[in-house]
């Protein structure tokens, strides 16, 4: 290897003027704002990367679903089917359940202010970031899609959306290290705030009394304050109570519901007006 | 091979790293598999400071860089921030490991590789402030380490010959 002396020398002052400008849009976008524009336009230079990057899983997402042997799909309508049956029972018990409702907010001249809508919406890509657990889906502003809006998958709580652009929408997974979730036990009705600890870690519930009931196995779902969900959507269920005495609190461990791991349809939770 | 060939070789090998990091990993991989993913960019701009260290545009690292915060969503300025000071550090690391300990390019770079990519993760740690862990510390500067030492029999053959051939 022939380094020669000056040639490092030269680079210096380019070196000090870019470190310099780094850490200057690291300042600034670190306390500010102001380079949300520039971060769109870097955003949009960088989609044939992302869009080359997706290329291989998009093909084996593809070729999975083209290439099913006859069985297969007989199994899989087999199983649609059973669904389908299943859950028009479940929807006339529902729509029993509704009539119902309204009867009784007509009666008690009760008026429900916050209906629930909600948006269907598929993973589009994920952050490749390993101390971020985000992904982007493919629903945006267009579709009538906010920021701080609930997102769930068929199990239960997924994220909440933090960025909306016009066709897609940036969602904090559950268990990321900046989300909080308030919710309530089931059983007790105690409300706490469920924070995330990485993908590799179970929720925590925060500053859980000593005196606080709450047990392995307990139903955790969404308490509704916030207004970021609705109440009552499954966070989890309580997998480890340990008493740290020296803090008089509990240290809870929470397993999420959803499958924040997998590929699945999600929908995006709107309250209080139709997308 | 003229030297148009070899910068393009040079930007080809930075844009597939750049992809390679951002490729979604299937989510029915398993965690350990998933952790063994390497620092892409910091293998890439290894070997270009390694074998052909005037090809490193500071200007280049300072733009992945920015691309790379975007794509992370972290702090714009961060990742350039970071990958300047790889490529200026390595520049000169690399050239007193060679002249003053004699240590062979390849086992140089193997010790540069796990020690920024170990600082590159404690930077991050701080910086994003997430819980000190130590898979997120270490996973990433063992995974580079072990692909580096896969990389290093094709580069010790071809690297003579590469260098030759673009001089």
């Amino acid at each position: 290897m022939a380094f020669r002396s000056g040639q490092v020398v030269q680079n210096v002052h380019l070196f000090v003027a870019l470190f310099v400008s780094s850490t200057l849009l690291l300042a600034v976008s670190a306390n500010t704002r102001y380079l949300t524009p520039v971060e769109t336009f870097i955003r949009w230079l960088a989609v044939p990367i992302v869009f080359v990057a997706q290329l291989p899983a998009k093909a084996k997402e593809a070729t999975g679903s083209y290439v099913v042997s006859m069985d297969e799909l007989q199994e899989i309508n087999d199983q649609l089917l059973k669904d389908v049956s299943r859950l028009n029972a479940t929807m006339a018990e529902l729509n029993q359940a509704r009539t119902t409702i309204a009867e009784l907010q007509v009666a008690l001249g009760y008026k429900l202010e916050n209906q629930q809508h909600q948006i269907l919406a598929e993973v589009a890509h994920v952050n490749p970031n390993r101390l971020r657990q985000e992904v982007i889906i493919n629903v945006g502003q267009s579709h009538g899609v906010d920021v701080d809006r609930g997102v769930s998958d068929p199990w239960g709580v997924y994220g909440r959306t933090v960025e909306v652009f016009t066709d897609t929408s940036r969602v904090l997974l559950l268990n990321d290290e900046r989300h909080a979730t308030p919710i309530l036990v089931s059983r007790t009705r105690e409300y706490f705030i469920a924070s995330g600890n990485g993908s590799d870690a179970p929720l925590t519930l925060d500053n859980v009394n000593l005196s606080s009931d709450i047990r392995v196995g307990d139903r955790i779902v969404t308490s509704g304050l916030g207004g970021v969900f609705p109440e009552g959507l499954v966070v989890g269920t309580v997998t480890a109570v340990t008493d740290i005495v020296s803090e008089s609190v509990k240290h809870v461990a929470i397993s999420p519901a959803a499958k924040l791991n997998a590929k699945s349809y999600l929908h995006v939770i709107t309250i209080g007006k139709d997308p | 091979m003229t030297d148009t060939q070899a910068w393009s070789y040079f930007v080809l090998t930075v844009v597939l790293a750049l992809i390679l990091t951002v490729a979604p990993m299937p989510f029915d991989v398993p965690d350990w598999l998933r952790n063994l993913k390497p620092d892409w960019i910091v293998l890439a701009w290894f070997f270009w400071i390694a074998f052909q260290h005037e090809r490193c545009s500071l200007i280049l690292a300072f733009v992945i860089g920015l691309i790379l915060d975007v794509l992370f969503d972290e702090p714009l300025g961060l990742n350039s921030l970071l990958l300047l000071v790889l490529v200026f550090a390595g520049r000169l690391s690399l050239r007193f490991m060679q002249s003053s300990v004699g240590i062979r390019s390849s086992i140089s770079v193997l010790i540069l590789c796990f020690l920024v990519t170990l600082t590159k993760s404690l930077f991050l740690l701080v910086t994003l402030d997430v819980d000190f862990r130590l898979g997120s510390v270490l996973m990433p500067p063992l995974a580079t380490l072990l692909w580096w030492v896969l990389f290093i029999p094709l580069l010790n053959s071809e690297h003579s010959q590469f260098r030759d051939s673009v001089q």
